[in-house]
C-alpha cells in the first residue's frame, strides 16, 4: 500500500467504513510509516476537538410550541376532510336540499320563530350552512 | 428506524399528538444542533428546525417505515437548510469570529473551569464552529452528519443523493479543510 492510498482512506479508516481486508492493509501500513501514523494521529485529534464542540440548549418552550402548531394543522386538516371530502360534500348538498330554508327545500319550511332570535343580528341568514344546521338540530321547518 | 419509532410514527399518522410529542422531544436536540452549525445562525434554527417537524406531521402518512426515520428526518432538515441559505443572502459566505462571539453559544465544557480555561474553551468553540461553517456546503454536510449525528457514509449518501465513494470523497477533504483551519489547536 503506498502513502498516497492510505492518506485518502484515513478518514474512512476512522469512520470505520472500511471493508475487514482494507481495515487490515491500512492498519499493517501505519505500523511501519511514521508519516501516516502521524496522519492518523493528527485526524484523531480533529476528531476530538469537533467532538467537544456541545449541542444547542433549545428554548425550554420549543417542543410544547411545536406540538401546539401541529394542533393547529390538524384542526385544519379535520376541517378540509370534512369540507373537501366529496362523500361528505355530497350528503351536505343532499342536506342542503332537504332542509332549505324560506319554502324552497323539499320539506319548506315557513315559521323562522323558533330560533328567531339569531335573525336580530342575522348571524345565520336564510340559506347560509349556520342556519341550515340550525334548521336540522331543531328537527327542521314546520 | 427501530420498532418502537415505527410505532410512533403509524400513531403520527393518525395524528396523535402525543405520539408527535415523542418524536419532538427525541430529536430536537441533534436537529437544532445541526441546522445551527449548519447555517451558523443559532436563532434562525428553531424556526427551521419546527418546520422539519411541522412537514413530518403533515407527511407522516406517506412515511415508509423500511427508511430509518433519522435519515428521513435529516433529509427534510438538509433541504430546508439549503432553501434557507440560497433564499437569506443576509447569511454570510465567510463567517468572522467576531459574527459568531455576537451569538450565544454553549462552550466546550466549560462548567467549573477557571476563567482562562473557559476562555480557552469559547475561543476553540468558536473556532471549530467558524471552520464547520466556511467548508462549502456539501462538505459541511457530510461532516455534521456523520461527527455530530453518526449517520453512516450510507444513510448519508441517501440523505444527499450521491455515491458512497462521493461520501467517502466530502469526508476526506472536509477533514482535511478543518486541519488546517485549526491547525493551531491540534
Amino acid at each position: 500500500m503506498n502513502c498516497d492510498y492510505c492518506k485518502d482512506k484515513l478518514s474512512a479508516l476512522i469512520d470505520n467504513e472500511l471493508s475487514t481486508e482494507e481495515r487490515f492493509l491500512m492498519e499493517e501500513h501505519l505500523k511501519t510509516c511514521p508519516s501516516c501514523a502521524r496522519e492518523a494521529e493528527t485526524l484523531n485529534q480533529l476528531g476530538l476537538i469537533l467532538g467537544g464542540i456541545p449541542e444547542e440548549t433549545p428554548s425550554p418552550t420549543f417542543v410544547q410550541t411545536t406540538v401546539n402548531k401541529a394542533a393547529v394543522i390538524r384542526r385544519h386538516s379535520l376541517w378540509n376532510t370534512f369540507f373537501l371530502n366529496p362523500a361528505i360534500s355530497f350528503v351536505r348538498s343532499a342536506v342542503a336540499f332537504v332542509f332549505a330554508p324560506d319554502g324552497h327545500g323539499a320539506l319548506g319550511r315557513k315559521d323562522l320563530s323558533s330560533h328567531g332570535y339569531l335573525r336580530t343580528f342575522d348571524d345565520s341568514p336564510p340559506g347560509s350552512f349556520a342556519d341550515i344546521y340550525l334548521t336540522v338540530i331543531q328537527g327542521g321547518g314546520n | 428506524m427501530n420498532e418502537p419509532e415505527a410505532k410512533i410514527m403509524a400513531e403520527v399518522a393518525e395524528g396523535k399528538l402525543s405520539a408527535f410529542r415523542t418524536l419532538v422531544e427525541h430529536h430536537h436536540k441533534p436537529l437544532i444542533s445541526f441546522i445551527a452549525r449548519f447555517t451558523g445562525d443559532r436563532n434562525s434554527a428553531e424556526d427551521i428546525a419546527q418546520e422539519v417537524f411541522l412537514r413530518v406531521f403533515k407527511a407522516a402518512k406517506e412515511y415508509k417505515p423500511q427508511a430509518k426515520f433519522k435519515t428521513w428526518l435529516f433529509t427534510i432538515a438538509t433541504n430546508l437548510c439549503l432553501n434557507e441559505i440560497r433564499d437569506n443572502k443576509s447569511i454570510p459566505k465567510i463567517v468572522d469570529l467576531s459574527d459568531l462571539h455576537e451569538q450565544e453559544y454553549p462552550s466546550i465544557a466549560s462548567e467549573a473551569l477557571s476563567p482562562e480555561k473557559a476562555a480557552e474553551n469559547a475561543e476553540l468553540s468558536t473556532a471549530v464552529r467558524k471552520a464547520i461553517i466556511n467548508l462549502p456546503e456539501n462538505q459541511r454536510i457530510a461532516i455534521l452528519l456523520r461527527q455530530y449525528n453518526d449517520l453512516s457514509y450510507s444513510e448519508i449518501s441517501k440523505i444527499m443523493g450521491i455515491s458512497l465513494s462521493a461520501v467517502e470523497s466530502l469526508l476526506q477533504r472536509a477533514r482535511q479543510s478543518l486541519k488546517k483551519s485549526l491547525s493551531p489547536y491540534l
